[in-house]
């Protein structure tokens, strides 16, 4: 974190007040810009990205009825990839916020022994 | 003697692994009931049942981002340290529920209207409230942990809420193109009814889940910088650590 900081170019002295005096830098200011770049392109481009526009679906939701229509199977991939974010989102986040959790509890283990430590050697 | 620091992190209660339970059963039930007895829809075919978990993450994340902006505003009022961690936890979880929203939509969009992304009201509004939220998460993850950071950023949160509201209406008032289906009575089938509130009930239960841990995760970091200041105190650390 602390590199990071010092990459995008924070001043350790004013590392409380980096919103008002530190957070304009160039490098930052860069960085912002190329993000805005890149999802306002990547945004236009996938606009364009069109096939003949099926009708609106404005309000409602039929089941096929399988007598008339055959089943239409041809947006598996888009239905998989969208289960897959999400279920894969879920679990990563879960495990990295337990994993974060951990670390922490066992820091704040190390703080408590060495406390109790320096308790122990004061008091004797 | 002994006036080491008393913080405590709790441990998770019965009432975590209820939701835990829960949302584990509800999730496979959600999943089955969608994928097994939901029927395919007649036009849009197979890629619809995206729709039973894109929605349920719109809808928790405009309702964490809700309790966050209560929380938010709440702590400006009366600083306590449990509404700020609700606060960052409902955030970031909230942040998370939106990317999952704001990435599944587009899926569908992509068979159902012909291209992935549209500047349509609900659309636009939904990624601009994702962004304040991120802004939020980004403010409170660099900006340290000083009292000022704190307000500016619970002030942020409290100015989503409106957001939030024209989010909710915007499909009504500036007539966008984004489904309307779920509170007009537009889910004909039973079984496509019981698919999307279960995937409601999953999501739901998952996302109290997540905010719990991320909420506890907050608290040990708060425990932390409390022993280390301590530590501090008493010369036992290096005041650059």
């Amino acid at each position: 974190m602390v590199q990071l900081e010092r990459w995008l170019g924070a001043k350790p002295h004013c590392r409380n007040l980096w919103f008002f005096a530190g957070f304009v830098t160039i490098r930052r200011t860069c960085a912002v810009v190329a993000v805005a770049l890149l999802l306002g392109t990547g945004g236009v481009a996938m606009a364009q990205d069109t096939e003949e526009a099926p009708a609106r679906y404005g309000t409602e939701f039929e089941a096929a009825d399988l007598t008339k229509h055959k089943e239409d199977l041809s947006g598996i991939p888009f239905m998989v990839g969208a289960y897959m974010v999400i279920w894969s989102g879920l679990f990563a986040y879960l495990y990295s916020v337990r994993k974060r959790n951990g670390q922490v509890s066992a820091q704040l283990e190390e703080l408590r022994a060495a406390i109790r430590l320096h308790d122990k050697g004061s008091d004797s | 003697m002994s006036d080491t620091p008393t913080t405590q992190i709790s441990t998770r209660p019965f009432a975590y692994w209820a939701f835990f339970a829960a949302a584990a059963g509800l999730s496979l039930l959600a999943l089955g009931w969608g994928f097994f007895l939901a029927p395919v829809e007649a036009t849009m075919g197979i890629v619809q049942k995206i729709f039973y978990f894109h929605v349920p993450c719109a809808m928790s994340m405009q309702a964490l981002f809700v309790v966050c902006g209560l929380a938010s505003f709440g702590y400006l009022i009366k600083p306590r340290a449990a509404l700020d961690r609700l606060a960052v936890a409902t955030a970031e979880v909230g942040v998370l529920m939106g990317f999952f929203a704001l990435t599944t939509g587009p899926l569908w969009a992509r068979k159902a209207w012909g291209h992935y992304w549209e500047w349509e009201p609900r659309l636009t509004l939904t990624l601009v409230l994702a962004f304040m939220f991120v802004a939020y998460t980004a403010l409170r993850s660099f900006g340290g942990s000083d009292e000022l950071t704190k307000r500016i950023a619970a002030g942020l949160a409290v100015a989503g809420i409106p957001a939030i509201y024209l989010v909710r209406v915007a499909v009504t008032w500036w007539r966008g193109t984004h489904p309307r289906v779920v509170w007009s009575g537009g889910l004909t089938d039973p079984d496509m009814r019981i698919a999307f509130w279960l995937g409601v009930a999953a999501i739901g239960c998952l996302a109290v889940v997540l905010t719990w841990e991320r909420s506890r995760l907050e608290a040990a970091r708060a425990a932390v910088d409390e022993l280390t200041l301590d530590l501090m105190e008493r010369d036992l650390l290096e005041d650059d650590v």
